[in-house]
């Protein structure tokens, strides 16, 4: 667990972000936008281009799905936003530009590939949260749930104010019960002792702050609707159900209120009734945290559900950007056409699935130019020897093909 | 869509309890009740789904009917045999019949053997072909998948998933078998694999006059692959039918479970009927109907008759004392009725 010093001097940073140079350009509703991002690997049998240039918004209040086939790059880019790539990975170019909201409700507009690793760790699981795709590796096994969240909340929050605040509350409890106890004129000092430090409180003892977040660890699983939030936060991972787990994870990602929520395949591993209860939650607690939220998914169907924006992503390349609405009506990409064709759907019966021919392409020597052009059934010879430019073929819908199909067949 | 054929393999309730044991002399101390009390048919030539939640005991009734494990009771008569009782030789005859693909392509293939000897170990244990005469069956088997020549001596481990699933299906299919278990066969692929393995195994069921059991979690494939859909929840069956499990479930555990797949089109947003809690142990499955304590219909009839399968008319059978009379239409103001009492 954490000391005390090691979070004032990460909030004493934040405030000066001496290492920004100049303030990058944002658009007034949009609160992370990444643009041309290109992380690699270098393994021993070559570099894998697992990025390519990837360029997609966030807007406030928006869920952004990363959607795509294994390998394609979506897990990548979520682990490119928070720097968690891992040697032997790297990122090699691109900004991704984040709105921060500081707790004042200042806002600082910063470039997180050039923070330190300091600033970083002050955005990581505070201002941005991530949940993983398999509860039953993610929380730690040999602490108890309720800690697990208490370490995150003291370690990134200044508890100091509800620290007294809390204080000054249990003493006032103490005197309401007992009005004519023989200490009562003490108690009433203390309390306006406490109350005259409030514009400037001191820091708090490690005790008083165990304690103060302990409680707001069993807040936060109440919050993701948890049925005995004060039992589960006694318990260790294993006693938990693998539905129980993700929500006790998004509790804790949660815990700061961050503006981003990132979840990588979170509901991958459940059941579709427990799936469906995470899904419904993830909806409600955005909007009870206004945040916003990106889910990485290869379920085109939980995109369809939950989503507001889709970026389809196809071997490191975003194929197509766009509303879901927009997307499921009206898909260009003739990837997304392919996907759409090929899952087998409930509420129709098909025959035959439409299958894409061949198979995801190695992303050591990825095919030149379109990189889905080997697999393309509109594919000329444009496709193989130039990369489609990113455009916006429609209001708000971006594609990156030479023959966009669809609504706008035949229009490049 | 199908006219009700002659039964390949009737199911006549199939129990297979898992025993619980513990301490020095790992005593009993209870049972997982795995599959408890299953009756059905599977008809010639059809595709029969089986779907369910974790744990629901789908594997182990697949594994079961095959004769993988034991069962603790009932009977599974195949071509007028009760496969349940025949011992040794007559299990070895039954395998001959059938066949199993199993989830994992990774795990389910020897990382040792070459191509050829997995797929012609069958052929070979089975004294059917050997030399140069089993080369060609292997090879006519693996043109039949989508394999060429080239893989014949290749290794597991230089394959795809999809490729090694065809494989699988391959060696499954090596002692032209009538019957053949899919047990989860494309739940680790992504959907463009999938789509591909799942018109493979519906042509070659055309071909082969095959019968499958369907087994998976994904509802969406079941329904795409199957004549007729079976739901299970906590070792029994809830509901078999041979409609549209989309349009007209009449059990409301399918209800919501059919509610709860995501749909790929924003059209269908906001339909499902979220359950409340999480499926009960199998060690203690709930009295009455497996389904009361979380089910908004429930009444005192639930908590302590179990219902049996009812035909409510063209073979679609529903386990529940209140099938055709529940209206099974999500609205809010009755589920906050339910809670609420």
């Amino acid at each position: 667990m954490t000391t005390g010093d090691d979070f004032t001097m990460v909030t004493s940073n934040t405030t000066t972000h001496g290492t920004q140079d100049e303030i990058p350009e944002l658009a007034p509703d949009v609160i992370l936008d990444v643009r041309g991002l290109k992380t690699s690997f270098y393994t021993y049998e070559g570099v894998v281009k697992a990025l390519d240039g990837i360029s997609v918004d966030l807007k406030k209040g928006d869920t952004l799905a990363f959607v795509g086939e294994t390998g394609c790059g979506k897990s990548v880019t979520a682990k490119s936003i928070m720097r968690l790539v891992e040697s032997p990975g790297r990122i090699e170019e691109g900004e991704v530009i984040f709105r921060d909201r500081a707790d004042d409700g200042s806002e600082v507009i910063m470039d997180l590939l050039k923070l330190s690793t300091e600033e970083m760790r002050h955005i990581r699981g505070n201002r941005i949260g991530i949940v993983f795709q398999d509860p039953a590796t993610y929380p730690n096994p040999v602490f108890r749930i309720g800690d697990q969240i208490a370490e995150v909340i003291s370690l990134h929050q200044d508890l100091a104010l509800d620290v007294l605040r809390m204080k000054i509350e249990r003493l006032e409890a103490a005197l309401a019960e007992n009005p004519d106890a023989p200490n009562a004129a003490e108690i009433q000092e203390k309390i306006s002792n406490y109350e005259s430090q409030l514009d400037d409180p001191p820091s708090p003892s490690e005790t008083d702050k165990k304690e103060l977040a302990k409680k707001r660890a069993v807040d936060m699983l109440r919050m993701v609707r948890m049925p005995t939030p004060e039992e589960v936060a006694n318990q260790y991972p294993h006693e938990l159900s693998g539905g129980m787990r993700q929500r006790a994870l998004i509790a804790m990602a949660l815990s700061c209120n961050p503006q981003i929520l990132i979840c990588d395949e979170a509901t991958t591993a459940l059941d579709v009734t427990v799936q469906a209860q995470v899904l419904r939650l993830l909806n409600e607690l955005k909007s009870e945290f206004d945040s916003s939220i990106i889910i990485i998914t290869h379920d085109l169907g939980v995109v369809a559900e939950t989503c507001t924006k889709v970026a389809v992503m196809y071997a490191g390349v975003v194929a197509e950007y766009a509303s879901t609405e927009d997307l499921f009506a009206d898909p260009l990409h003739p990837y997304t056409l392919g996907l759409l064709r090929a899952i087998p759907k409930l509420t129709e019966k098909t025959d035959r699935l439409l299958q894409i021919r061949g198979s995801v392409p190695n992303l050591i020597t990825p095919p030149t130019g379109c990189r889905f052009h080997p697999r393309c059934d509109y594919a000329t010879g444009i496709c193989k020897e130039e990369r489609p430019p990113r455009a916006e073929m429609k209001p708000g819908h971006w594609v990156e093909c030479h023959h966009p199909q669809g609504s706008m067949a035949g229009k490049r | 869509m199908m006219t009700i054929g002659k039964p390949l393999i009737q199911v006549k309730n199939l129990k297979k309890y898992f025993p619980l044991t513990g301490g020095v002399f790992r005593k009993v101390l209870g049972y997982v009740r795995a599959v408890d009390d299953v009756s059905f048919d599977i008809i010639e030539g059809e595709t029969l789904g089986l779907v369910g939640e974790s744990g629901c005991g789908k594997t182990t009734a697949g594994r079961t009917i095959l004769r993988l494990i034991p069962p603790t009771a009932g009977e599974i008569i195949f071509e007028g045999r009760d496969i349940a009782q025949v011992k040794r030789r007559g299990i070895r005859e039954y395998r001959r019949e059938t066949g199993i693909v199993f989830q994992d392509p990774m795990a389910s293939l020897d990382p040792r053997l070459t191509i050829k000897n997995a797929v012609g170990e069958p052929l070979l244990v089975n004294g059917i072909a050997r030399g140069y005469r089993l080369r060609e069956m292997v090879l006519d088997l693996l043109q039949k998948v989508g394999l060429t020549e080239d893989h014949l001596n290749r290794f597991p481990h230089e394959f795809s998933r999809g490729q090694r699933q065809r494989i699988s299906i391959a060696r499954a299919l090596a002692l032209n078998p009538k019957f053949v278990v899919m047990d989860e066969p494309t739940s680790s692929t992504d959907v463009s694999v999938q789509a591909q393995t799942l018109n493979l195994m519906k042509d070659l069921q055309a071909e082969f006059e095959l019968t499958y059991l369907f087994i998976s979690h994904n509802l969406s494939v079941v329904k795409h692959m199957s004549d007729r859909v079976a739901v299970m929840y906590l070792g029994k069956i809830l509901e078999m039918t041979p409609r549209d499990i989309f349009e007209e479930a009449m059990h409301p555990y399918s209800a919501a479970l059919v509610s709860a797949v995501p749909v790929p089109n924003p059209e269908y947003r906001g339909r499902a009927q979220v359950l409340a809690g999480e499926v009960p142990s199998p060690i203690n499955p709930p009295t009455g109907c497996r389904f009361h304590p979380r089910c908004r219909f429930a009444k005192e009839i639930c908590r302590e008759d179990v219902p049996g399968l009812r035909d409510m008319g063209e073979g679609h059978l529903v386990a529940c004392h209140f099938a055709g009379e529940l209206d099974l239409e999500y609205k809010e103001e009755v589920e906050a009725a339910v809670v609420g009492a």
